[in-house]
């Protein structure tokens, strides 16, 4: 339509049945079926009709084959009903003749007057209605229009005059038209005080309550985001930031297609956020004066009637903007076919790159994107052919009078786009109600249809926030480098969280650090083995000095293995001269030595004394060593050191797990240190070992009930000189990895225990894998971070019907295999 | 020949110098009762052609007597309003002036007002109401177009 209001022809009110044409021809006589005849009258008829508002006054017709009347407001006569009082008019010729004059008026699409009033001769001589129209009449005046106001919904309207008995041939009709038009709609937040109480749809109970606050906050958060007046930018971008703290507690969870997996990444996601979080939007309805401006509100509202306004909704094409977004060119080739997915099937905004409904989003499916306000909308209803959108009535009375509003509600998933629209769509003239119902771009729309009044808001994009709480074990550990992995993680819809409470974070664990050691010492409980068989070689004080210039980038200090192998000497040597024998020559030399040194350390006098053992002697008390030792688990170097690091990580998790419970928040912690453990030596020092860093994770922290999850990363910043080295990775592609894990991902092809089909098989450097040089997510990664399902028995092309009651399909590590069937 | 009525409720031919009696009248006037009949049966062919070929001439003109004899019988006397009134009885009904469906019909002829009045009332609510238009005999509505 090039205008609003629409063009006018007598085609909109013309009447479909034979009625008007069979009272139209039945002429004006007497009663000449009885052979009388009347005495000649001198015949009269309507001349002219008219409607004053204010300094604007409507035109009369009288020729059913006039012009077509132009559309736009210039040459129309409008107002606002109610707001406004019209005087209507009409012209005699021969007044004194009038016998009775019926006004009648007709809305737009019928021919059949809506209201309808006779005037005896002297009321028609008048050549005026004696009182000013408002726009309502009577109730008993009307027929069929339950409003009885004249309205929007059905303009424009024809008020018609007709001459009764004795009228002139040309003079027995003439019409005016008028219309009610709206001059503009504008679109506001309407705020967490329209939610309704409780959780979105589909939020599982465990996170109901937490759910709804958040999505308060989110409507917090938006309602900022506004001009001047209030209104919605429709040039904004709104991040619609859903805190998604849902972490990795049972390994299997990151294979989405194993027989043993219980809640992958996008279950979790669904029960955090079910069908996405709600927020309110108001559309005001403003109705054009005859007097310039316009009304909003108040009874003027009436006069919007039964209006439909189509709520609809488009995306932004993200595989036309992926080449802007500095991926991967991988990544860019696997999202550029995955995408692509059902973009033109119809049942969705044509072109939409959000998730189709088979892999859990919104695009294509049954669950709607515009749920009905009821406090701002008398009724709403999905659109017959385009689906996503749906129409709603606005409220006409009350608080919210003159307003129509809906609750918008965006899919969960990470990345999706949504810029929302609310046209007017009046029944008359071209551009009502059935023509908005097409499938076609919003664009489309805008093009055909621009005229129509409107309002759109800006760009709303889903993000999936995730809490992660980043600690040092002390200053001197080199800082990983957050920014980085920060930037990866939001590629993939996913905000990275840090915070600013590294300092505070780090404070608590120092402060604490010693008493967790105790306490884990003396219980280590049975996810820490190795620190119930080597504990005992961990010095108890001392793990950490931050503040006493001491700091330190190992996580515990063990007793190296010449100290560790030197006690267990001692002891043997202690436990050699201690035994009970006949005349005890070794206890006498033993306690004679003691007399004669004021050592106060066992090894300054034992092992000067077993030097002095005769060779029988000494064999006795390496016998007793040897057996030690083995006990000891110091059978060699290479084992001490492996365990007592093995010791060192499950202190750690656990040190961690006792952070992640004193910090008392839903989130990741990432405990640092530069290395497990440093090895006490003889004169005193600390060594730290070359080896055994890295990075572990998940811990097992599915008994913190969903508090968090914790995993340790042991590696400097500045890697290893030596590229061919195991750990030579820096910290920051360490810590992106294991946070892959916790956030559900399994390792890629070249990693161990991988899963080949839940990763880009064309891509070799997801950071999921064990290739030092790998330094991004893969597409596969970056849709399943969106919070897309990816597994599915079928395929789009096999799928026969819903699968495991979810109805998803396939997300292949081919993409090709997920382009657009 | 055509007659005016006089004041007196008799009819008298103009200029003339006697009067007759009603029942004189319908016999004198019967040839035209026959055209005005005729005109009223092709009125019903031309907007009314379903109803016209399912009834016959013969079903068609008793319902042009019938519409007469109820027009009359409303006081309506001219010929356009008992035109109209037919028009109606094929639209609404053979006896819609006494449907309770429509009681604005009944409401409309039963007024107290002029017969002119009456007839541009029930002209102009037989409009607003035409979509209850259900034909003459109250089956399909084969002429509503």
């Amino acid at each position: 339509m090039a205008e609003y209001p629409g063009p006018i022809t007598t085609a909109l009110f013309a009447s479909s049945g034979p009625l008007s044409s069979a009272l139209s021809s039945v002429g004006s006589s007497g009663p000449t079926r009885k052979g009388v005849s009347e005495c000649p009258l001198t015949k009269w008829g309507v001349t002219e009709i008219t409607m004053t508002c204010g300094s604007k006054t409507s035109t009369s017709y009288d020729d059913p084959d006039h012009a077509e009347v132009p559309g736009g407001r210039g040459g129309r006569f409008f107002f606002a009903p109610i707001e406004e009082k019209v005087e209507i008019k009409w012209k005699l010729h021969n007044p004194d003749n009038a016998t009775t004059l019926t006004l009648a008026l007709y809305r737009s699409g019928s021919g059949a007057p809506i209201w309808t009033r006779t005037l005896d001769a002297e009321a028609a001589k008048a050549e005026k209605l004696d009182e000013e129209w408002d726009g309502s009449f009577p109730g008993s005046e009307w027929a069929s229009f339950p409003s009885h106001l004249v309205t929007v919904e059905h303009s424009p309207y024809m008020l018609k005059a007709t001459a009764g008995d004795n009228a002139a041939e040309g003079l027995v009709e003439r019409w005016t038209y008028l219309d009610v038009i709206i001059d503009k709609i504008e679109l506001f937040w309407g705020g967490k005080a329209l939610l309704p109480v409780g959780a979105p749809n589909g939020v599982d109970g465990l996170y109901s309550a937490q759910t709804a606050l958040d999505e308060r906050a989110i409507n917090d958060e938006l309602v900022t985001k506004k001009r001047g007046d209030d209104t919605l930018d429709p040039a904004a971008t709104y991040d619609v930031v859903l805190r998604c703290n849902q972490f990795t507690s049972y390994v299997y969870d990151m294979d989405d297609g194993h027989s043993m997996v219980r809640n992958p990444l996008w279950k979790s996601h669904r029960k955090q956020w079910g069908d996405g979080p709600r927020i309110p939007l108001v559309a005001k309805i403003h109705i054009a004066k005859a007097a310039g401006g316009a009304v909003h509100g108040g009874d003027a509202a009436k006069a919007i009637g039964g209006t439909k306004f189509l709520w609809d909704w488009e995306s932004k094409d993200e595989i036309a903007a992926l080449g802007t977004l500095g991926l991967n060119g991988s990544v860019e080739t696997f999202l550029t076919d995955s995408l692509d997915y059902l973009r033109n099937a119809g049942t969705g905004p044509p072109g939409s790159t959000n998730c189709h409904t088979d892999h859990a989003g919104k695009r294509g499916g049954a669950d709607a994107v515009f749920l009905r306000l009821n406090a701002l909308s008398t009724e709403q209803a999905a659109c017959g052919t385009r689906v996503w959108a749906a129409h709603a009535k606005a409220i006409l009375t009350g608080t919210h009078a003159g307003c129509v509003g809906v609750m918008f509600q965006p899919s969960r998933m990470g990345l999706d786009t949504y810029a929302v629209s609310v046209y007017a769509q009046p029944d008359g003239g071209a551009g009502g109600a059935a023509a908005l119902d097409v499938v076609s771009p919003a664009s489309d729309l805008v093009r055909d249809y621009g005229p129509l009044p409107r309002a759109k808001s800006g760009t709303f994009q889903t993000l999936r926030k995730v809490r992660v709480r980043y600690v040092r074990k002390s200053n001197a550990v080199q800082t990983a480098v957050l920014a980085t992995i920060a930037t990866e993680y939001r590629k993939a819809g996913v905000v990275i969280d840090w915070g600013a409470t590294q300092a505070a974070d780090e404070r608590t664990l120092a402060t604490d650090y010693h008493t967790w050691f105790g306490q884990i010492i003396a219980a280590p409980g049975n996810r820490a083995p190795k620190v119930t068989s080597h504990g005992t070689w961990f010095e108890a004080t001392d793990q950490l000095q931050a503040g006493t210039g001491g700091d330190v980038s190992y996580a515990f200090v063990a007793a190296g293995w010449d100290l560790a192998s030197r006690k267990v000497k001692v002891d043997s040597i202690r436990e050699y001269v201690q035994k009970d024998r006949v005349f005890n020559g070794t206890k006498k030399a033993y306690d004679r030595w003691l007399t004669t040194h004021a050592a106060t350390d066992d090894h300054q006098y034992l092992l000067p004394f077993y030097d002095g053992l005769s060779t029988k002697k000494k064999a006795k008390v390496d016998t007793i060593i040897t057996r030690r030792m083995a006990a000891a688990g110091l059978s060699t170097k290479a084992t001490y050191e492996s365990d007592v690091e093995g010791a060192a990580v499950q202190l750690t998790q656990q040190v961690a797990e006792k952070l992640l419970l004193a910090i008392n928040e839903h989130g990741m912690v990432i405990l640092h240190s530069e290395a497990p453990v440093g090895y006490r030596q003889i004169d005193g020092s600390v060594v730290v070992p070359p080896s055994g860093q890295g990075g572990i994770s998940p811990s097992g922290s599915s008994q913190w009930n969903g508090r968090g999850s914790v995993h340790m990363v042991f590696l400097p910043q500045t890697p290893s000189t030596n590229p061919a080295a195991k750990y030579s990775t820096p910290v920051t592609a360490v810590i992106a990895h294991e946070m892959g894990h916790n956030l559900f991902l399994n390792h890629a092809p070249d990693a161990p225990s991988s899963s080949k089909s839940l990763h880009d098989a064309a891509d070799k450097k997801c950071i999921l894998n064990y290739d030092q040089t790998s330094d991004h997510l893969c597409g596969y990664c970056h849709l399943k971070l969106r919070g897309w399902a990816t597994v599915g028995a079928n395929d789009h092309v096999t799928k026969t019907g819903p699968i495991d009651g979810d109805g998803h399909v396939k997300l292949w590590s081919d993409s090709t295999k997920n382009k657009n069937p | 020949m055509t007659f005016v009525e006089a004041p007196s409720g008799r009819l008298r031919a103009p200029d003339a110098m006697w009067t007759i009696r009603r029942e004189q009248m319908r016999i004198l006037a019967a040839p035209f009762l026959e055209k005005f009949v005729h005109r009223a049966v092709e009125h019903v062919r031309a907007h009314f052609p379903a109803q016209h070929a399912a009834l016959g001439d013969a079903g068609v003109r008793d319902a042009v007597v019938h519409a007469i004899e109820r027009a009359e019988a409303h006081g309506l006397e001219r010929d356009e309003h008992v035109l109209a009134y037919l028009t109606l009885v094929f639209v609404f009904g053979r006896d819609f002036d006494r449907d309770p469906a429509l009681p604005w019909a009944s409401e409309a002829l039963a007024s107290g007002k002029s017969a002119a009045f009456r007839m541009s009332r029930l002209r102009a609510l037989a409009l607003a109401h035409q979509d209850a238009g259900r034909g003459y005999a109250g089956g399909e509505a084969t002429d509503r177009g």
